[in-house]
């Protein structure tokens, strides 16, 4: 993926459902922009244009859930670059409701394709370049974790330990698919994961393949939070020392099993939850 | 190799567009230049003229991103449409601000309203060359890591590179990460196609060089492990799953510079864009 030069707007098609579908349109926007800055402003834009208070869309972006066109929902703090292939955001008010199901997705796009002027509209879109251009990942996880493959059972009670402070976590034991490439698995985790967790222990602070991880955070320039286990400030390899000054450190690791692991996430969650909720990540 | 783009050319009072075929390793300024030519000669008699100096132009790509002049045609992003527009051209939008890119979104607007236009080039939106996997668009074609140990056969290496018309960066590896020499390096390679990572005897083992395939990797970048006096077995982990390249001798720098310039100039395949 090369880095754009200058690229600022992205077009995509805004559908807005609220009691019925309001609007069905495309725009150029500021890739950057997070869908509620877009759907707030597509919607004042919309007013502006109706004369008619009464005919006005009263809706606030805060209050919709957002889905792609495979009606997927997409995380909170998604930007319109996030936007999935074939770069259509639903924005759905449920009013009060929290949930929407499969079957309102699949009647809100069948009733835009067979209405008169969304339709066309949005078949025209849909055949033009804007449909292919690939999307910035969504981020699916809160943290990618690293770590040796000798610290698997550590690890694996850290993430379950995490979730119970709903932190998301990637870690390739539990999460990698069978029957595909994992170093592409692995990549596509990176891409998808607002920041990094590297477990430095005697076991990982000498591999490569840690090393390997740090650096494409570094290149992807995700917030990396170090957590030192077991391993004494002056075992750590020269090239991480630079590390430790923001590192979370592990003080009781002789119960590996179980407490040491919920001990350390919970210093860790509010670390991570900090970054999801500022939504500061590239 | 040979790429058709879909080419539009506005100068504030006249625009062209319309297919246009030619090598891949070609400058977009030669691009508009030839475009910008080729309208003179058809409108000669009606003294319609537009400007063949390219340099008079910001270019842009179809999704908005500027394109330098010195860019080859292999590496406009899909969908392969290149906006040119006259530095004088008004914005019709009246954004001071936004300026030739404006007028670049207003453009694109006027390719799909207007009748005769839009049919030509939603055909060509219908054709393989809309789907061609162009090559990073990036300032540079190339960053050189490398070791200070290897830094003479690195200085005849971008020698060679040079002589193949490809640009190059070449800065020695950060031992850390956190540090203005890892920030350096970090931009130069976030503005370089590829990393080419010279390895020798006294960087091999060294976890530094892990750490910039890790990077590399991450952002989809092609890396090719230009080792000397180093065998390629000695390569472990992510590395080891790249096509190497000894670069001991002359002979073998110059095939390398010549393979990366056919790199640079061919259809990106699996590279990402």
């Amino acid at each position: 993926m090369s880095e754009p030069v200058g690229s600022q707007l992205r077009r995509v098609f805004v559908i807005l459902y609220a009691d019925g579908v309001r609007f069905a349109l495309w725009v150029d926007w500021p890739e950057t922009h997070k869908l509620t800055a877009l759907v707030d402003g597509v919607v004042g834009a919309v007013n502006a244009q109706e004369d008619d208070p009464q005919d006005h869309v009263e809706v606030r972006a805060a209050d919709c859930l957002f889905f792609g066109w495979e009606s997927e929902q997409l995380p909170v703090g998604t930007t319109v670059a996030q936007v999935p292939e074939p770069g259509v955001v639903v924005a759905v008010h449920l009013g009060g409701e929290n949930v929407a199901s499969q079957g309102l997705m699949l009647g809100i796009r069948s009733s835009v394709m067979q209405n008169d002027t969304y339709g066309p509209r949005l078949r025209r879109f849909l055949r033009g370049p804007d449909a292919t251009r690939p999307a910035a990942p969504l981020f699916h996880f809160d943290a990618f974790v690293s770590y040796s493959a000798q610290d698997g059972p550590f690890a694996a009670s850290l993430v379950g330990a995490l979730r119970a402070f709903d932190v998301a976590c990637f870690l390739a034991e539990m999460s990698l698919a069978a029957g595909r490439l994992w170093a592409e698995q692995l990549r596509a985790a990176l891409l998808s994961s607002r920041a990094g967790v590297i477990l430095l222990t005697p076991q990982s602070a000498h591999s490569d393949w840690v090393q390997a991880e740090v650096g494409a955070m570094w290149a992807l320039r995700r917030p990396v939070i170090p957590t030192v286990v077991g391993l004494e400030p002056n075992d750590m390899p020269t090239s991480l020392r630079a590390l430790l000054p923001h590192a979370v450190i592990a003080t009781d690791v002789t119960d590996t099993a179980g407490g040491a692991a919920q001990a350390l996430a919970a210093q860790l969650a509010p670390i991570v939850t900090g970054i999801r909720e500022s939504g500061d990540v590239a | 190799m040979m790429r058709e783009l879909f080419a539009v050319l506005y100068d504030g009072t006249a625009w062209r567009t319309g297919r246009y075929q030619t090598t891949t390793g070609e400058t977009l300024r030669a691009v508009v230049g030839a475009n910008a030519a080729v309208y003179n000669f058809q409108r000669a008699e009606s003294g319609s003229h537009m400007s063949t100096d390219a340099d008079e132009y910001d270019m842009f790509s179809w999704h908005l991103q500027r394109l330098p002049g010195a860019a080859r045609v292999a590496q406009v992003p899909r969908p392969g449409v290149l906006l040119a527009v006259h530095r004088d051209a008004p914005s019709r939008i009246g954004d001071a601000e936004a300026g030739t890119m404006a007028v670049a979104l207003q453009l694109r607007r006027e390719l799909e309203r207007d009748e005769e236009v839009s049919a030509r080039f939603f055909d060509f939106m219908d054709t393989p060359a809309a789907r061609w996997p162009a090559v990073p668009l990036t300032e540079r074609d190339l960053l050189v890591s490398h070791d200070a140990a290897d830094a003479a056969v690195v200085g005849q290496l971008v020698e060679q590179l040079g002589a193949a018309s490809l640009t190059c960066l070449a800065v020695e590896r950060p031992v850390l990460t956190i540090s203005t020499e890892g920030d350096d390096w970090r931009r130069g390679l976030a503005t370089s196609a590829v990393l080419v990572s010279v390895i020798g005897p006294s960087s091999v083992d060294e976890p530094a060089l892990h750490r910039e395939a890790g990077a590399a990797w991450a952002l989809g970048r092609a890396i090719v492990p230009a080792l000397v006096g180093v065998a390629p077995e000695r390569l472990h982990y992510l590395l080891s799953r790249y096509q190497v390249r000894q670069i001991d001798t002359a002979q073998a720098r110059t095939a390398l510079a010549s393979e990366l310039a056919e790199f640079m100039t061919g259809a990106a395949g699996g590279m990402a864009d």
